[in-house]
């Protein structure tokens, strides 16, 4: 960096010398290469590590004693640890790695003073590493979502800011003079993530809420992660790829910017549709159900939106890695979605809570909308980022069909099995005794769950595919030279 | 903290929080933001990746189908 006057004109990138001030497309890709690449590469190592805790805690649900001597691989622990290592593993660092670099492609910026970045990476994943292991050896707290001990909050929500500010940034820079949905879904999110990390924070570890207010607080922030974090994130990869790799501008733009604004206004208050039949005032549930239904709209439009935007051109879309994963994570957004306002009702609630429905409703949200999509987002930057084709298309497919496959029959045997387990544990005799005991019902889940520890090998299987091509294409001397072609860029930018 | 002072505290983030959105979508309004869209989702779109250019394939396929799968539109 040449030396300037003050810190704040240091980060606009239209002070460096030499740069013309908008950036071309393959110049933010450079710029964000080194962080990018420490952030896929950890998220990758992240969702194999939890993909592990995953088939550790499902086998354990059919074979209770499966590795149960040892007391840090109980099922308690082990399900915590897969939750918060993909959560906080998978997942953010790999929004970190595309947040930053949508945000500097569409506002047309250079991603500057990239050390920082790499450094809040670097320290990003050192605290979730700690808290993982604060899990597993038995410091959790008690709050879903929110399991990983206090003592490395400060590490997270430091390393969280220097992220976030760099996306912010990216914006505050921009060079363009609209700004794009997707930048819109992405700035929104990296605004509530700290707002709602702050208030569980102070409410429900440090200064903690009793009673009702403390579960309250805790579905309010868990529920909105998913969100207003996960989801726009994906949402706004899904308004950038579709169009983006098709070639053709989103059907009807005016629609989507209708469902920002629209998941803005209700996503927030639908949590507490999780403690439907909890001692929760009426009011508060009644407010959850009906936002978890207004949900609805932004669904349906964002799901006509990206329709027509690929109608017409399946077979491009079917030849693209990014557009499989992007678009089957979009369909489901849309399944998920309804799903859930179905969920939030209290008569449909009665059935799934408590139930492994609710386990299938929660992977169907995680894994086949937000995963999929990045999954498909990291199909398009990789070769962006190193200037190389992916090594192997074989192992694409196997990704491809291993994963979606396995999450369609994750997501069935679990729905289907937990509404039959939710039917049974309130069916009642016309004496009032109930029908089946807690036993009964337990031992007719067993199937499902050996269905659902299958799906879980066949992800697995997957993710391996996809960590062997990541990290094969990552090797500096890969077979696989570069060369200009349509996955990686246009004949002028390309290497030679 | 009493129950009361978490109500207090949290209408002032929700209030706080409702009157940034409120803000962010009257700033788009006043800076043409929400003219003009069809213009803006084209937006994505410039020379090294343009519009009618299908951007991304399978890395086997790309020699046989890149001549065939520009310009399509």
């Amino acid at each position: 960096m040449s030396a300037t006057p003050s810190i704040v004109s240091t980060l606009s990138p239209t002070q460096s010398a030499g740069d013309p001030i908008r950036a071309k497309l393959s110049e933010v890709d450079e710029s964000m290469r080194n962080a990018a690449i420490l952030f896929l590469a950890s998220a990758v190592l992240w969702l194999m590590a939890g993909t592990v805790f995953a088939l550790i805690a499902a086998i354990k649900m059919t074979n209770p004693s499966f590795l149960g001597d040892h007391e840090w691989l109980t099922f308690g622990r082990i399900r915590t640890a897969h939750l918060n290592a993909m959560i906080y593993g998978w997942g953010n660092n790999a929004i970190f790695a595309i947040a930053p670099w949508l945000m500097g492609r569409l506002a047309r910026t250079r991603i500057r003073h990239i050390s920082i970045l790499y450094t809040a990476g670097i320290f990003w994943n050192i605290g979730v590493t700690i808290g993982i292991f604060g899990i597993l050896r038995g410091d959790m707290i008690g709050v879903e979502w929110l399991e990983m001990p206090a003592y490395i909050t400060p590490l997270i929500a430091i390393s969280y800011g220097l992220i976030g500010v760099w996306v912010i940034i990216a914006f505050r820079w921009r060079q363009s003079g609209h700004v794009y949905v997707t930048q819109w879904y992405l700035l929104a999110a990296f605004f509530w993530l700290p707002w709602l990390y702050t208030v569980a924070q102070i409410m429900l570890v440090f200064e903690p809420a009793s009673g009702v207010v403390q579960s309250l607080t805790n579905w309010w922030f868990a529920h909105n992660v998913l969100g207003l974090w996960l989801t726009p994130a994906a949402v706004g990869a899904a308004y950038y790829f579709i169009p983006k790799v098709l070639g053709r501008p989103i059907h009807s733009y005016y629609l989507s910017v209708v469902g920002f604004w629209s998941l803005a206004l209700f996503y927030n208050w639908a949590g507490v549709h999780h403690l439907i039949g909890g001692p929760v005032p009426a009011w508060v549930i009644s407010a959850g159900t009906v936002a978890s239904v207004m949900m609805v709209i932004p669904v349906i439009v964002t799901a006509i939106n990206h329709h027509l935007t690929v109608v017409g051109l399946h077979n491009e879309g079917w030849r693209s890695p990014t557009i499989r994963f992007v678009v089957f994570g979009a369909i489901n957004y849309t399944l998920a979605s309804l799903f859930g306002s179905a969920m939030a009702l209290r008569s449909v609630n009665e059935v799934t809570h408590f139930t492994h429905f609710t386990v299938g409703h929660a992977h169907h949200g995680v894994y086949a909308f937000f995963t999929m999509i990045m999954f498909g987002s990291i199909y398009y930057m990789m070769p962006r980022l190193v200037k190389r084709e992916w090594p192997s298309a074989f192992l694409i497919q196997v990704h491809w069909w291993m994963c979606s496959l396995g999450i369609v029959l994750m997501v069935f045997a679990l729905q289907v099995g937990g509404w039959i387990q939710g039917l049974q544990l309130n069916a009642i005799d016309e004496d009032g005794t109930v029908k089946y005991t807690f036993m009964e019902v337990v031992r007719n889940t067993v199937p499902w769950l050996w269905i659902r520890s299958i799906s879980g090998f066949m992800i697995m299987i997957g993710h391996i595919a996809f960590a062997i091509n990541v990290f094969w294409m990552l090797l500096p001397v890969s077979k696989s030279s570069s060369k200009s072609g349509p996955t990686l860029l246009t004949k002028e930018t390309a290497e030679s | 903290m009493a129950w009361t002072h978490y109500i207090i505290v949290g209408f002032a983030f929700a209030s706080l929080f409702f009157v940034l959105a409120a803000f962010a979508l009257y700033w788009a309004y006043r800076n043409g933001q929400l003219n003009e869209l069809e213009d803006g989702a084209k937006t994505i779109f410039d020379d090294e990746e343009p519009m009618g250019q299908v951007t991304d394939q399978f890395p086997s396929k790309k020699d046989e189908t890149s001549s065939t799968k520009k310009n399509h539109e």
